[in-house]
């Protein structure tokens, strides 16, 4: 157990990556719960915000998990999270 | 002396002890009580980490978001004729994000079948049903009949015009078997024959019966997966990978998490799926409203109901169809008992490759097929140039992969390298991605001009039959040279081709 110490620590130490991760599902698990009123555009959100959350949770998995990051896959997490992001963020919903 | 620094070395200890994270913290505390890292599972091998190995665990993902949504939803659901449809539509309308829980529902249950078919398609491929698998592949063929229960059940559910149209014209399908068993079945699906005795049988086997029976199986299939391990690759001889590719790594953390993330992004795909298209209630069922509509099945059991809709099945050949079509399980389940050989490679098993790639073809063209004339008879001549054509596109793209890909290996000649270079295993998914592309192509504008030639003469020639018959042309002579120009490229390494070109032609310069 002493190894997978290590590892956590050494995959904890690689930048602030996983913090950012896990104050963006923070963000919108508290997002989720603003939300109202049943229509359409809730339902949207609702659904929008679960999956930056699921997909956060995967890199932070990821980076958990592996010895040596693959920035390809990071980045197309990150990707993917902007372009969940930017419809709500501009409102096309 | 020594013992200051004694005191300073433990000092720095519980200091370095002070600064473990507290995520380090809490996995170790579980660890500790669970003792999830002592290999109470069996380890399983780096190269099960790719997301082809686990298609059954992401189905099994699917089945639990099904449990949830479906828990959530039965708790305003009345399964009763009178008040079905408006108990969901009640659901749609009133209920937080009850319109959002239907489509997660119903899209994940399509994705949960979806899964289940390319497992198995992937399972039949790799040679899972080998010895010692063959119980696992019964096992997992029985859970894949569950499956498609889960999806005949549960879309009578919302007393919908189309659900109860199709659930109809398949309980129709039944009594056309010897009555000894068409008596058994009927009983077991719609009890008494009356609308009330049906929706509370559908709602029974949709709630009960089938998650119980899943939930064995499940356990079954667990121990089995135990006691063998992950299946070899069939890609690559094991023998030719290298170490770090065969090493095992503990199911926790790493398989575990690994699972973990590909449930994450599975999830928040069929969040975005069911945001992007959300569901809409068809009319409610009435008998004045069904002589209206078209009565089809859902997708999935298209390619059987399209079997059926050719004109020589209708009438009395119906019970020959259903032979039939229930032949193509039996074949499925008896095929570890058939396919005997303990040869696992993809590359020297081109018989059985060549089958189930033209099984997989008939599936996914009659589907599509389905889906372009519902209510249709389909002619005798149609079906088999159809189903006939696509069997040899496929037949002779397979004879040629093999020749092109897998040469010399039959003359003893050394094995191919394996696939261990990302760019080279790059290059076979993208070369593999295009095949089944432009395979699909083919098919599907073979058919779509067979369908075109039809139309042209037997209603006659049409500015709109014209169109559609140039446009198959068009997708049809896109997947020839598409075909054709991923075939030199593939030949370029070996060079044979271009030789041939050049013997032929003169001027040619290299």
């Amino acid at each position: 157990m002493s190894g997978q110490g290590e590892r956590v620590q050494r995959t904890l130490g690689r930048g602030s990556i996983v913090p950012l991760f896990v104050i963006l599902q923070a963000l919108v698990v508290f997002s989720i719960w603003s939300l109202g009123a049943i229509n359409e555009t809730t339902d949207r959100l609702y659904a929008l915000y679960l999956s930056v959350d699921l997909v956060s949770f995967a890199a932070v998995s990821y980076l958990y998990r592996v010895d040596y990051v693959n920035r390809g896959l990071l980045a197309a997490a990150v990707v993917m999270i902007l372009i969940l992001i930017l419809p709500i963020m501009f409102g096309i919903l | 002396m020594t013992e200051t620094v004694t005191e300073n070395v433990s000092k720095a200890r519980t200091q370095q002890a002070e600064k473990r994270s507290r995520l380090t913290r809490l996995v170790t505390w579980f660890d500790e009580r669970l003792g999830l890292s002592h290999e109470m599972l069996r380890p399983a091998p780096q190269y099960s980490i790719n997301p082809f190995y686990w298609l059954g665990a992401l189905a099994v993902v699917a089945f639990v978001i099904q449990g949830i949504t479906g828990i959530m939803l039965a708790l305003y659901y009345v399964p009763s004729p009178t008040q079905a449809y408006s108990s969901t539509l009640y659901v749609f309308q009133n209920v937080s994000y009850g319109s959002f829980l239907q489509t997660v529902h119903l899209y994940t249950a399509y994705a949960m079948i979806m899964l289940t078919f390319m497992h198995l398609m992937r399972g039949y491929f790799v040679s899972v049903h080998k010895k010692p698998r063959e119980l696992m592949w019964l096992v997992g063929m029985a859970m894949g009949f569950v499956t498609l229960g889960f999806g005949f059940t549960g879309y009578l559910l919302p007393w919908t015009v189309v659900s109860k149209s199709a659930t109809d014209v398949g309980v129709g399908m039944i009594n056309a078997l010897p009555p000894s068993v068409s008596s058994f079945l009927v009983f077991l699906i719609v009890g008494s024959g009356s609308d009330a005795a049906e929706v509370l049988r559908f709602y029974d086997l949709h709630i009960l019966v089938l998650p119980a029976a899943l939930l064995i199986l499940l356990v079954l299939k667990m121990y089995l997966l135990e006691t063998h391990g992950v299946a070899e690759p069939a890609m690559t001889e094991l023998s030719s990978m290298p170490m770090e590719k065969k090493r095992l790594i503990p199911i926790f953390p790493d398989v575990s998490f690994y699972l973990m993330e590909l449930a994450a992004l599975f999830g928040a795909a069929m969040l975005v799926i069911a945001a992007m298209f959300p569901l809409t209630l068809p009319p409610q069922y009435t008998p004045m409203a069904a002589a209206e509509t078209i009565a089809q099945p859902d997708w999935y059991f298209l390619w059987i109901y399209q079997i059926l809709k050719i004109q020589i099945f209708e009438g009395p050949g119906l019970p020959v169809a259903l032979v039939l079509s229930s032949l193509i399980f039996v074949a499925l389940i008896v095929l570890p008992f058939i396919d005997r050989s303990q040869t696992i490679q993809i590359r020297r098993r081109q018989k059985y490759v060549t089958i189930g790639a033209i099984f997989a073809a008939e599936v996914g063209v009659l589907s599509i097929w389905g889906l372009l004339t519902p209510g249709m008879v389909i002619s005798t001549e149609q079906a088999v140039l159809v189903l006939g054509g696509t069997a040899l596109l496929i037949a002779v793209a397979s004879a040629v992969m093999y020749r092109v890909l897998f040469r010399g290996l039959s003359k003893g000649a050394p094995p191919a390298p394996s696939l261990t270079s990302p760019s080279l295993r790059s290059a076979m998914l993208w070369t593999s991605a295009s095949f089944v592309f432009l395979l699909g192509l083919g098919a599907l504008a073979i058919g779509s001009c067979f369908d075109s030639v039809a139309g042209l003469v037997s209603g006659g020639v049409t500015s709109g039959g014209l169109e559609s018959l140039a446009l198959s042309l068009f997708g049809l002579s896109i997947a020839v040279v598409g075909t054709i120009y991923l075939l030199y490229r593939l030949d370029l390494g070996g060079g044979s081709i271009k030789r041939r070109v050049k013997a032929l032609e003169v001027g040619w310069k290299n």
